[in-house]
């Protein structure tokens, strides 16, 4: 079956929904083509609590028509070439991503849009944080954002949070007392989850598996959006594989070539294209349309798609604390320490944000079981185990610093043409490495590590040799001023294909050290005006 | 009551046993028939020191054990007794308790979940299971219980 509509929008994440919602309630005929089908949050829920390993994917399908990367496995569904296996993951359903996203929610800092200006590395992105502060505040009340108004975030606010915030998990505040008087300030975390009923999605309710999913939806998720752009009109498609663009002799793309499960084919026909298929498959979408016209892909006359793949590598350090911190309950981070993620030093590393976990050691050691078997193996039985594991699982702090990466080109995800999916479509082959200016922040991140462990009296004290993903895919389809450097304009559209727009982290020039997603929901609804103001 | 015939199965489990498996070359215990589901709750009350037990995660975690000979037959000796118990009938008593905690145990090798919201660990640690509501709005700000 054909589609045709005024904006046919590819990807139901957070920018593709929002996007989707916005233009659907304005009136336009808007289709989203999502790759991946609708999950049901209950089936999510019980396939997340039989799965054996409980890693991001686990409550998710992973079809053969839509494969998808898994967190324990790097060449699951990637093709890796680089120094460093790329090890961050994607979902492909209706909502996308923010299915299993941790759900914070900051801002940028200003630097970050000016790192070329003010440090002489990576490069300035076309707008300031001026020009995305009200957007910000509108991303922050559609997302539904809880935060303190307090907490010193380096990003200035012309508006209030929309919802109080949630409180610091017990052992943030322990974390913070013992600090207190150190440069390292426990900062409370603004966090797309519900700290009382909002947008008729209940207050958390403390399940502790934000990631993979939360039973209850009060953490934020695309459905939400998806949901709103279909009852102001929009039609959403799931199990619709976009696999090229086709761009006519004016430079116009005329449509999408989708294919089916079952390998059928159809076109989506539309006024304006959007895609917002996330930083691996739009950039690969882009790279496997090429043509003899456009032998380098679609939006590419820059060369730049694909390229300037970056994460936020991340490090693992774990201790145990001297008192009981209560840990294992309720939002899996609710601090951070967060003034490191902006200073003079930008020109020597890279800026970084420490996450404090809520999770004891299950992320890096696989407790609490692991520690049932090592007090089993020491002989410990009924009520002194239990003691000793309650004990135990209290006061397992997890510190992660995640550390913001330099835009390079040799760092980038082309379509491999020889490694097929299941339905034929190239599977994205990746080059990746993590260069000195992101490993000298990872050390002063581990550095300030041990400031926390020695302040909390921490023992058992470890430190994982190798970094790990967040996650956080950006870079591959960059906005800029000059056509020459960079994939879309300020306003996030194609310097080649006037109605062509990419949404998504892939169009940050640099990563900062902030979790993507509200600057990710800022981006897209601001595009919204300029995407409007494209329909001809 | 056990037939004959499951007596004489697991006679033989024993003889194909390894040596090293026999209780120091006592003779088998005299219940040596497959352990029954309510034997095997009774053990593990004894083992967990906790007196209510899912039966239906009891009937897994038996099958488990019975899914391999050695197993079997060193949950034969501790239906009987675990007093003076030899290092493998404490293995399968730590086995066993580990199942019971993590809601995970292994047949043929492979780890296969049991439960996840049964698992003892959680009650251990005075939580819910993760991805179940634990209680009320900002609990978790409140020091540990």
């Amino acid at each position: 079956m054909p589609w045709s509509a005024d904006i046919v929008i590819v990807g139901s994440g957070v920018a593709g929904s929002l996007a989707a919602a916005r233009l659907a309630g304005a009136g336009l005929k808007v289709v989203i083509l999502e790759a991946g089908p609708r999950v049901q949050r209950a089936s999510a829920l019980a396939q997340y609590r039989e799965a054996l390993i409980k890693i991001p994917e686990a409550p998710y399908p992973d079809t053969p028509y839509a494969p998808h990367p898994k967190s324990d496995d790097p060449d699951h569904y990637y093709l890796q070439d680089g120094n460093n296996k790329f090890g961050s993951t994607y979902l492909r359903q209706v909502g996308g991503t923010t299915w299993h996203w941790l759900g914070t929610a900051l801002r940028f800092v200003p630097d970050d849009f000016r790192l070329r200006s003010r440090f002489g590395v990576g490069i300035d992105w076309p707008i300031s944080y001026d020009d995305l502060e009200p957007w910000y505040c509108e991303a922050e009340r559609e997302l539904g954002v809880a935060g303190d108004p307090n907490a010193d975030l380096n990003a200035p606010r012309s508006q209030p949070y929309p919802l109080p915030p949630i409180p610091l998990s017990y052992a943030d505040q322990r974390t913070a007392a013992s600090l207190k008087g150190s440069t390292h300030s426990v900062q409370p975390t603004p966090q797309a989850r519900n700290s009382e009923r909002y947008d008729n999605r209940p207050a958390c309710c403390g399940s502790a598996s934000c990631i993979p999913i939360c039973p209850v939806q009060a953490k934020y998720d695309a459905t939400t959006h998806v949901a709103r752009a279909e009852r102001a009109g929009a039609q959403v498609v799931a199990d619709a594989v976009v696999t090229s663009v086709e761009v006519g002799a004016d430079g116009r793309v005329t449509a999408l070539i989708v294919k089916r499960p079952d390998g059928s084919e159809d076109r989506a026909t539309g006024k304006v294209f959007v895609i917002a298929a996330h930083g691996i498959e739009t950039p690969k979408l882009l790279l496997q349309s090429r043509t003899d016209r456009l032998p380098a892909g679609v939006a590419n006359s820059s060369d730049q798609v694909g390229r300037n793949l970056m994460d936020h590598p991340a490090q693992l350090n774990w201790a145990l604390a001297a008192e009981p911190l209560g840990v294992y309950r309720g939002p899996l981070a609710t601090a951070g320490i967060e003034w490191t993620r902006a200073g003079d030093w930008r020109s020597e590393h890279a800026a970084f944000r420490i996450q404090l976990d809520n999770a004891g050691w299950a992320w890096p050691a696989g407790a609490p079981g692991t520690t049932v078997r090592d007090l089993i193996g020491k002989g410990l039985r009924g009520a002194e185990l239990d003691r000793a594991l309650a004990d135990h699982s209290s006061r397992e702090i997890l510190i992660v610093p995640l550390v913001e990466q330099l835009p390079l080109a040799a760092n980038r995800i082309v379509p491999d043409f020889d490694r097929r999916d299941a339905i034929g479509v190239p599977r994205p082959r990746i080059t990746y490495a993590i260069d000195d200016y992101s490993k000298r922040a990872l050390e002063h991140g581990r550095r300030i590590f041990r400031e926390i462990a020695a302040a909390l009296k921490a023992t058992d004290i470890h430190e994982a040799p190798d970094v790990v993903s967040s996650s956080h895919v950006m870079g591959t389809y960059r906005m800029g001023s000059d056509p020459r450097q960079s994939v879309v304009n300020r306003d996030q559209q194609s310097h080649d294909h006037p109605n062509l727009f990419l949404l998504g982290s892939g169009v940050f020039p640099t990563s900062a050290a902030s979790n993507p997603t509200l600057t990710i929901a800022a981006l897209a609804l601001r595009a919204v005006s300029a995407i409007q103001r494209s329909i001809l | 009551m056990a037939s004959l015939t499951r007596r004489a199965l697991l006679w033989s489990a024993v003889w194909l046993a390894p040596a090293a498996h026999l209780r120091a070359f006592a003779p088998p215990p005299s219940a040596a028939a497959p352990t029954s589901l309510d034997e095997f709750l009774e053990v593990s009350q004894r083992l967990l020191g906790r007196s209510k037990l899912d039966r239906e995660l009891a009937q897994i975690y038996l099958d488990a054990v019975l899914s391999n000979a050695d197993d079997a037959v060193q949950l034969a000796y501790l239906v009987e007794s675990n007093a003076n118990p030899t290092p493998e009938m404490k293995a399968l008593a730590s086995t066993i308790i580990e199942w019971w905690y993590t809601g995970v145990c292994t047949i043929n090798g492979a780890p296969r979940l049991a439960t996840h919201t049964g698992a003892l660990m959680w009650s251990a640690l005075g939580i819910t299971a993760p991805g179940t509501c634990a209680g009320p709005f900002g609990a978790w700000s409140h020091p540990p219980v």
